[in-house]
């Protein structure tokens, strides 16, 4: 009998692997940690769980949507919408972690554990964005400076406080202002937002 | 950044009233911009007994900024927030915002300051005064005595 292979159609399927790297030792591709596709079924065995329903998988902390989706701006996942890993090892899409470094109120701090976000240098999908990163978080860290040293307020270093430490009035005085110099942040964030997009994303 | 609150709105569905003992619901589920909680004055304190209806208004940069919360005007004797506004100060509302914080996690926090009021950053300078100076007699009787009053029972 002889058969004619006229096409063959590959199907693949991948996810982002959120593992820690160091157990990424024992896998067939170490150098691919993060590209390195998961045993999708295994994962989900693991887990115990269905395989759709984005309620049941990793999730981004800042969109709630699927680490293998995109965040809200964004279309197609993947390489249109990549992941970052920060040294703490939360992980965010990249327009999320973005978005939020680049106002005032983040301080530079991760969403998740409040340390300093930090891209780890060391990841390959992190490469194409660390000086992107390393210049929000330096301005960041001068605006902040430049704000304590203008309030005079030591106090307000005490991010796991739950009120603001000002007394009487000035208190709020100081929050409706910071409050529309948020405003006005947020817009010309918007701004410079899409224009690193176009400048990093093709 | 609507997609945010329509998974979180998803989430409390799905986990059903149990989960959600503060019956925190959008006004309209078509709008999901404006929510309602309902907070139950915590046991121990002069809010003990009384509920108190809470708006959510989640803004357009919502998870970036946070959402912002208001009692009804002249329902919430607290020392954090406005007597006559209903407007609530605190840290997690503001500075103390992060993404992944969510509108329950809000409304928790809000109760939480029921519980613990914070005296250093005053809304109410007269309960805060008492507060600082440790009249508990006076804080606790202005307290029932304006919650005795209020429309809200």
């Amino acid at each position: 009998m002889k058969l004619d292979i006229k096409r063959v159609n590959p199907v693949f399927t991948w996810s982002w692997d959120t593992r820690d790297p160091a157990a990424a030792k024992d896998r067939q591709y170490p150098f691919l940690y993060n590209y390195y596709p998961v045993d999708v079924e295994k994962a989900h065995l693991e887990n115990g769980n269905a395989v759709d329903g984005d309620e049941d998988e990793d999730v981004c902390g800042i969109c709630r949507a699927s680490y293998n989706g995109t965040c809200p701006s964004c279309k197609i996942p993947g390489d249109s919408c990549p992941l970052v890993a920060g040294l703490c090892h939360h992980h965010f899409h990249y327009h999320c972690i973005f978005r939020w470094l680049d106002t005032n109120t983040s301080k530079g701090l991760c969403p998740m554990c409040r340390q300093q976000f930090q891209l780890n240098s060391k990841l390959p999908i992190n490469r194409p964005y660390l000086e992107k990163f390393e210049s929000i978080t330096k301005a960041i860290r001068e605006r902040v400076f430049l704000d304590e040293a203008f309030d005079g307020n030591s106090q307000q270093e005490e991010y796991g406080n739950e009120m603001p430490s000002d007394s009487g009035g000035t208190g709020q005085e100081r929050r409706s202002a910071d409050q529309s110099d948020l405003e006005e942040d947020e817009e010309e964030q918007e701004d410079s937002f899409y224009g690193h997009l176009d400048v990093n994303i093709e | 950044m609507s997609q945010r609150v329509l998974r979180e709105y998803r989430r409390l569905v799905a986990a059903g009233g149990a989960a959600n003992e503060s019956n925190l619901h959008p006004t309209d589920p078509a709008d999901l911009t404006h929510w309602e909680a309902t907070l139950e004055g915590p046991q121990g304190t002069p809010y003990e007994g009384h509920s108190f209806p809470l708006r959510v208004t989640v803004p357009d940069k919502y998870p970036t900024l946070p959402p912002s919360v208001c009692f009804p005007k002249r329902t919430m004797p607290h020392p954090n927030v406005k007597w006559d506004t209903g407007e609530v100060c605190l840290d997690t509302l503001a500075g103390g915002w992060t993404p992944v914080m969510d509108l329950q996690y809000a409304v928790m926090a809000v109760r939480r300051l029921l519980a613990e009021p914070n005296p250093e950053s005053p809304l109410n300078l007269e309960l805060a005064a008492l507060s600082r100076l440790g009249d508990h007699k006076a804080y606790d009787g202005i307290i029932k005595y304006r919650l005795a009053h209020s429309s809200i029972k």
